[in-house]
């Protein structure tokens, strides 16, 4: 059996080498190694159909892609000078397109061939009530004006201004709200749009940042400008960089920790070899397969990631330890030549089995980030393993002198803490005890947080910088809009107006307080009236044709006119043509081959939501979105489902116990994860710490390491080459290991880190008790351990 | 954090649409600070004055020019009534207060609104109060024929694309103070308006309310001219809501 266990652990490890080395090589000849910091990966994902998640989508993608900075000046005479100045410095970044936002020009080129179908609806109504000779005598004022010369269309082109008019309106009505009037009485503004082109690297964020802040600070001293920062980017970054001091620091601070003991406990650089191989076999596996799977990494799985070698650092630890735990049953004169450590592999390989059904529970959350860490986890461990139980046999010798006395003195005194403590414990009353808390808990539940703000900790800094900025731009209510979907142009065009008809009947909301884009362009059925209505000006012997006359113009100009008028009769507007131009305008619009349609409608601030949400309640084809409290209902289910996965990891686990052992009394080792868990609940109520979903996940890894410790006693406890002293040591080491990785994890700056940290602190702390408790329980009772002693 | 995002993802929006219609400026390098003195010599002197003026609109695709004549009545504080007199009776109040009217016979008071018609309003009345700072922050300008003539060439690349220049000269021909403004526009089109017979109304008090007897008798007295020095000095009574009512 043993044979054959290296022998197929050398193939995979062969195979696992071979795949790290093409994933490295294909992602260097393509793009490098792509790392992720993007924030939507934490959030939970709102499910709606397919389009309407697409588009939700999309347009959070944008909204990661764009930032925003706000020049001001004290001085308005600077602002020109000093925004030109930061534009033509920022243009210098290739990752980033600087002002690349739709002019008025561009709108109007893609409007254009779609002129004669588009009204307002003072237009039309002018067009309706008003006589031919009117309208001439109207224009002819008009172009007597001053300002007809500064207006958007040529006469040549639109001799009445219909369409030049009609972008005026468009723009006055829609989309040209002034800032807020105290900002822009007190200093002169310009606000800078920058469109990041690809998604970019750690690096490459935090180049930008700096570049901004040198910017800025170079703008301040020149100008006496200021710089407002806004936009996902900034927070992203924020987050990216103290993610990667959490990296170092877990990485670093648990690599000396763990470095140190093992140096400590061996007294030699030659052990270090095996752990440190298989860390970074495991962590090379892991990174692989994630961008093998995704096309890159996020920098949170990194963080989760350095925290493993807590506990990828045991299986070198067991190995060491228990290298000698040779079926000694079957070959017992072979005692000091353990080349089959038959009952170590079988403990180690159970002991990953749990780690896996711990963390593979992971990727049963909605979270992506989550679904993430649990493949980067399960690869991690399963390299390292691979690579212990491949490259043990080569590296280490069972002839390592161990130096830990100071390890059985500690177990010792705890046993001894534990005997004084609890002198008759059986694994029925432990089992009592836990049913009694677990009863207590339910009745007396741990406070409960759902509230996805809690995981999102920016700056105070950059939380006020976004403040600043809101005062120079138009609000919409944050985190509240609407969707409507629709099966035609036209069903979307009638759904929005029905709506705003509805909504707007109570006095406190008027159609200025949404924005869509559907709102921009008038329905097929309006674009037909339009083009009809507009007969009266370029039809034969219409408007254009007298005024040309009475101007002394040839009529062959109105022809042209009434030529251009006639080809446009087939064309219909849709507002793709606007807003899917990727850079330019936000998609907040969607459309997919089979006639379904996405619109937004966005909710200015300080609006009646309580109405608005009511009356979209009524409506089939609108659905209003409170993306806090769906993100907080999202939570809520995944933290409610995660505690029933907890419950099924339990049973596959308990199964797996019978199926191995052939015994229901084994199920005892269970004794140790349920009561570090349990107890660990008990520990957050007393203190006040509210449960989130991320403590609820970190409760699967204390379940996998309190298997893991059981596991081993119980497999080492019939072997007599091991004495119970040396399991305990190597448990106490591995605790100790994983409380250097976790512990660092719990004062990591990342909220979720943070909470997943401490569970596994609090949880494999009490691991490491209920693993002594059930060691002296499984091989003899408390007194006589303590009595031998 | 999802709060937090979809903040940003309001003002992303918001400051994106913001940005689409906003006429952003581009500064020139090579700006010339133009001493304020000589800019001043060529525009009005007076705060308050009244003026006849004369427009001739020329467009390539006109066979002849537009013209168009009538009477100005200029408060530096206040704003500018533009009486047109021919070949259309009808008046525009540009104000101060960032609200324009428009006039015309037997037709409901027109509210100007729209990116065209704010920058027209700041162009007039920066001009007309020789106000040199907004100048220099809108126009790069160029002093010429022995400080007679100024060329203004607005810094914005997208103004510029319509509005191409703007050439004053000061007209000693006649006895009053009196100047052409020649405004170039897109398609070669251009603007002249000569604004003749400068009247200064400065030793009228801005302050009191009855000193806009000169309005008044310069828009012959009637019902409705009262309404357009009314909206000179109050204009906000007659701005959206109010303006309905006035209907």
């Amino acid at each position: 059996m043993t044979l054959s266990i290296t022998t197929i652990s050398r193939f995979f490890f062969i195979a696992v080498l071979a795949f790290v080395f093409f994933t490295f090589i294909s992602s260097l000849n393509n793009n490098g190694l792509q790392f992720s910091s993007s924030l939507t990966e934490l959030s939970p994902s709102i499910t709606k159909g397919p389009l309407t998640q697409s588009a939700i989508s999309d347009l959070s993608d944008d909204v990661q892609r764009r930032f925003f900075l706000v020049v001001t000046t004290p001085d308005s005479k600077n602002i020109e000078p000093a925004t030109d100045y930061l534009k033509s410095r920022l243009s210098e970044n290739s990752h980033i397109l600087v002002d690349n936002t739709e002019t008025i020009d561009e709108m109007m080129t893609t409007l254009n061939p779609y002129r004669f179908k588009l009204l307002s609806p003072q237009q039309r109504m002018e067009l309706n009530d008003l006589p031919a000779s009117k309208i001439i005598e109207n224009t002819q004022r008009r172009l007597h004006r001053i300002e007809s010369s500064l207006e958007f269309s040529t006469f040549e082109e639109d001799p009445t201004n219909t369409f030049g008019s009609y972008i005026s309106h468009l723009l006055s009505s829609h989309l040209a709200e002034k800032p807020s009037s105290a900002t822009k009485l007190e200093q002169a503004f310009d606000i800078i749009s920058v469109y990041i082109k690809h998604g970019l690297s750690i690096e490459e964020q935090s180049t930008l940042s700096s570049t901004i802040n040198q910017l800025a600070n170079s703008l301040s001293v020149k100008y006496g400008a200021s710089v407002i920062r806004s936009g996902v980017f900034f927070f992203a970054e924020d987050a990216a960089k103290k993610s990667e001091a959490d990296i170092k620091l877990i990485s670093i601070a648990s690599s000396l920790l763990i470095i140190s003991l093992l140096i400590f406990v061996f007294r030699s650089f030659f052990i270090l070899i095996l752990p440190l191989l298989s860390i970074v076999t495991g962590i090379l596996f892991a990174t692989s397969v994630n961008i093998y799977f995704y096309g890159y990494i996020h920098i949170l799985t990194i963080v989760f990631g350095s925290s493993l070698i807590g506990i990828i650092i045991d299986y070198s630890i067991h190995y060491f330890y228990h290298l000698r735990a040779n079926d000694s049953l079957a070959d017992k004169s072979n005692l000091h030549s353990p080349k089959t450590p038959t009952a170590l592999y079988r403990a180690l390989l159970l002991s990953l089995i749990t780690s896996i059904i711990g963390y593979s529970a992971l990727s049963f959350s909605d979270l992506d980030i989550l679904k993430k860490i649990a493949l980067f986890s399960c690869c991690g461990i399963f390299a390292s393993w691979l690579s212990v139980i491949t490259l043990g046999s080569f590296i280490s010798t069972s002839k390592q002198k161990k130096h830990d006395s100071f390890f059985t003195s500690i177990n010792e005194k705890i046993n001894t803490l534990l005997h004084l403590i609890l002198p008759k414990v059986s694994f029925r009353s432990w089992s009592i005890v836990l049913l009694a808390v677990a009863i207590l808990l339910i009745v007396n539940t741990p406070k409960i947080n759902d509230d996805p703000r809690l995981f999102f900790k920016p700056s105070p800094e950059i939380l006020e910088q976004e403040k600043q900025a809101s005062q120079f731009n138009q609000n919409f209510e944050p985190g509240q809009y609407l969707i409507i979907t629709a099966k035609s142009l036209s069903e979307l065009h009638s759904t929005h107006d029905d709506f705003l008809s509805e909504v707007t009947s109570d006095k406190n909301v008027s159609k200025k307080q949404f924005f869509s884009a559907i709102e921009l362009f008038p329905s097929p059925k309006e674009q037909e009236l339009n083009y009809q209505l507009q007969h009266k000006i370029y039809g034969p012997e219409g408007i254009t044709e007298k005024l040309f006359e009475r101007l002394g113009l040839p009529s062959d100009s109105a022809k042209a006119l009434l030529k251009n008028y006639l080809s446009a009769a087939n064309r219909e507007i849709s507002p793709s043509l606007l807003f899917n131009k990727q850079d330019k305008l936000p998609p907040l619009w969607a459309a997919d081959s089979n006639n379904n349609y996405v619109g937004f409608i966005l909710i200015r601030k300080g609006s009646d939501l309580q109405h608005i949400k009511e009356v979209s309640l009524n409506k089939e084809n609108i659905q209003y979105i409170d993306t806090l409290s769906l993100s907080t209902e999202a939570l809520k289910t995944q933290r409610s489902s995660a505690s029933e996965l907890l419950l099924l990891a339990y049973g596959l686990i308990a199964l797996l116990l019978v199926i191995i052992y052939r015994s229901y009394r084994y199920l005892s080792l269970l004794l140790i994860p349920a009561s570090a868990t349990l107890l660990t609940l008990v520990l957050f109520k007393l203190f006040n710490i509210p449960l989130t979903l991320f403590h609820s996940m970190g409760f699967f890894l204390v379940l996998g390491l309190g298997m893991d410790y059981g596991i081993f006693i119980k497999e080492m406890s019939n072997k007599k080459e091991i004495d119970s002293n040396t399991t305990l040591n190597a448990i106490l080491f591995s605790t100790i290991t994983t409380l250097c990785s976790f512990g660092l994890l719990a004062l990591s700056a990342v909220p979720i880190a943070q909470s997943f940290g401490l569970t596994l602190l609090i949880g494999n702390t009490i691991n490491f008790f209920g693993a002594l408790l059930f060691s002296a329980m499984l091989n003899k009772p408390l007194s006589s351990a303590i009595s031998k002693e | 954090m999802h709060q937090r995002l979809s903040l940003i993802i309001s003002s992303t929006l918001a400051i994106l649409l913001l940005l689409s219609i906003t006429t952003k400026s581009i500064a020139e390098n090579n700006q010339t600070q133009n001493s304020a003195s000589d800019i001043r010599a060529l525009l009005p002197k007076s705060c308050i004055f009244s003026s006849s003026f004369q427009q001739e609109k020329k467009s390539q695709k006109l066979p002849f020019p537009l013209v168009s004549s009538g009477q100005i009545f200029f408060h530096c504080q206040k704003g500018l009534i533009w009486e047109k007199k021919s070949p259309f009776l009808e008046k525009t109040i540009f104000t101060t207060q960032e609200a324009n009217f428009r006039l015309v016979p037997n037709e409901p008071i027109e509210q100007l609104e729209g990116p065209q018609y704010d920058y027209l309003s700041s162009l007039l009345l920066s001009l007309l109060s020789a106000d040199i700072a907004t100048i220099n922050d809108k126009f790069t300008v160029d002093i010429a024929s022995e400080n007679k003539h100024i060329k203004l060439t607005p810094k914005s690349n997208t103004i510029r694309k319509r509005l191409h220049s703007i050439d004053i000269k000061k007209n000693d021909s006649v006895e009053n103070e009196s100047l052409d403004i020649y405004i170039s526009t897109q398609k070669n089109q251009t603007t002249k308006i000569s604004i003749n017979n400068i009247s200064n109304l400065d030793n009228i008090n801005p302050n009191n309310s009855t000193d806009y007897q000169p309005c008044l008798s310069l828009l012959e007295t009637t019902d409705s001219d009262r309404d357009v020095c009314d909206m000179l000095k109050n204009p906000q009574k007659y701005t959206g809501l109010n303006l309905n009512n006035q209907k």
